[in-house]
């Protein structure tokens, strides 16, 4: 007799995903761009006599060494990323005819170490604000509307300010993973 | 507005600001890690039961090669682990096993992969092995696979099921 009947198949299916990170070693472009950003060694890029000088006129800047962002992952979307709001120290103690300050990134990029993929960045100064000294304002000292620099006419400026500023990373789409760095450049003159 | 070109250019503001008014620079190092995402074929594109092509399926008393047929569309491959390589996609094919005896029906035919999404980049080096050979990264690339399972003159009624183990990973 032949048996007949029907028979049923059906295929369950098992995936396996590999996943892959990058072993990366630091690196800075301390040693090398900012030597070319500042004309000077580290310190402050000032020579001896460049910093007697403005020891005399009494002008110092002072921020974070260091800017790190939230870490993200690849996507297939462009993706953008803040610093968070970072302080920067103004001190003017008498040079009476007005500054300006600008805020340069190296290139306007981060520069992934094993792969020298570039990531656009984009420095933008939020606001300043008067801590002590001076005229016990910020009265006479404007952020420029595009954000990359802030100016004290003169007879103004005179004091200690904060001034707040954020770095965006505009990431593309499908970025290489891989530990990315900068220089940022703060110029008073 | 003053536009810095390039490092010599901020050089050279320096030194003409060093002689009109008094300068100063302060740097940060800016630092930032982005991660590797998922090199995977997509979850959701094998998460439903596969059914044979064939409505019925009968013992005749004789060997059927070929005649059970399951044509697996749509698996979905997300390349986003940003190494800069591209990746090779294999199938394992296993045999159906009767649910109740743990007889067998064996593989059959294998067409293998066909119809991806991206051919230009897409390499079928057989009908098992498929190499995309973009390192630029890519999400929701598709492709399809079909095999076939022969049904022996000894089989035994009943349901089967059976199981291809897809593997991916970065060239």
């Amino acid at each position: 007799m032949t048996v007949l009947a029907k028979k049923k198949g059906s295929l369950a299916l098992a995936t396996a995903a590999a996943i892959f990170s990058t072993s990366l070693s630091p690196f800075s472009l301390e040693g090398t761009q900012a030597k070319h950003l500042a004309g000077q060694p580290a310190n402050h890029g000032m020579d001896s006599a460049f910093y007697n000088h403005l020891h005399r006129y009494g002008i110092h800047l002072d921020g974070p060494r260091r800017i790190r962002f939230p870490s993200v992952e690849v996507s297939d979307l462009p993706q953008e990323i803040y610093s968070g709001t970072q302080r920067l120290v103004l001190s003017n103690r008498n040079f009476k005819k007005g500054w300006l300050l600008n805020a340069r990134i190296f290139k306007e990029k981060l520069f992934g170490t094993t792969t020298w993929e570039r990531i656009p960045a984009k420095l933008r100064f939020e606001s300043i604000s008067w801590i002590e000294g001076g005229s016990g304002s910020t009265a006479g000292i404007s952020i420029h509307p595009d954000g990359e620099r802030i100016e004290a006419d003169p007879s103004f400026g005179m004091g200690v300010f904060e001034i707040a500023f954020e770095v965006k990373l505009e990431i593309p789409p499908f970025p290489h993973a891989d530990n990315y760095y900068g220089i940022c450049s703060f110029i008073v003159q | 507005m003053r536009y810095l070109r390039n490092p010599l250019c901020i050089a050279s503001l320096c030194a003409i600001a060093t002689a009109a008014r008094p300068s100063l620079t302060e740097q940060a190092n800016l630092a930032a890690t982005i991660g590797p995402g998922a090199l995977e074929i997509e979850p959701a594109s094998l998460a439903t039961e596969f059914l044979p092509m064939e409505a019925n399926i009968t013992l005749t008393g004789s060997a059927q090669t070929d005649a059970i047929t399951f044509d697996i569309s749509g698996i979905e491959i997300n390349d986003l682990n940003g190494d800069g390589l591209g990746w090779k996609l294999t199938a394992s094919p296993q045999a159906l096993y009767h649910e109740l005896d743990g007889s067998t029906l064996p593989v059959g035919t294998v067409s293998g992969f066909a119809n991806p999404s991206d051919a230009i980049h897409s390499t079928i080096a057989s009908p098992n092995q498929l190499i995309y050979t973009s390192g630029s990264g890519i999400a929701q690339y598709s492709v399809d696979y079909r095999l076939s399972y022969t049904i022996p003159i000894t089989a035994s009624a009943g349901d089967y099921n059976g199981v291809v183990v897809f593997n991916i990973v970065a060239q």
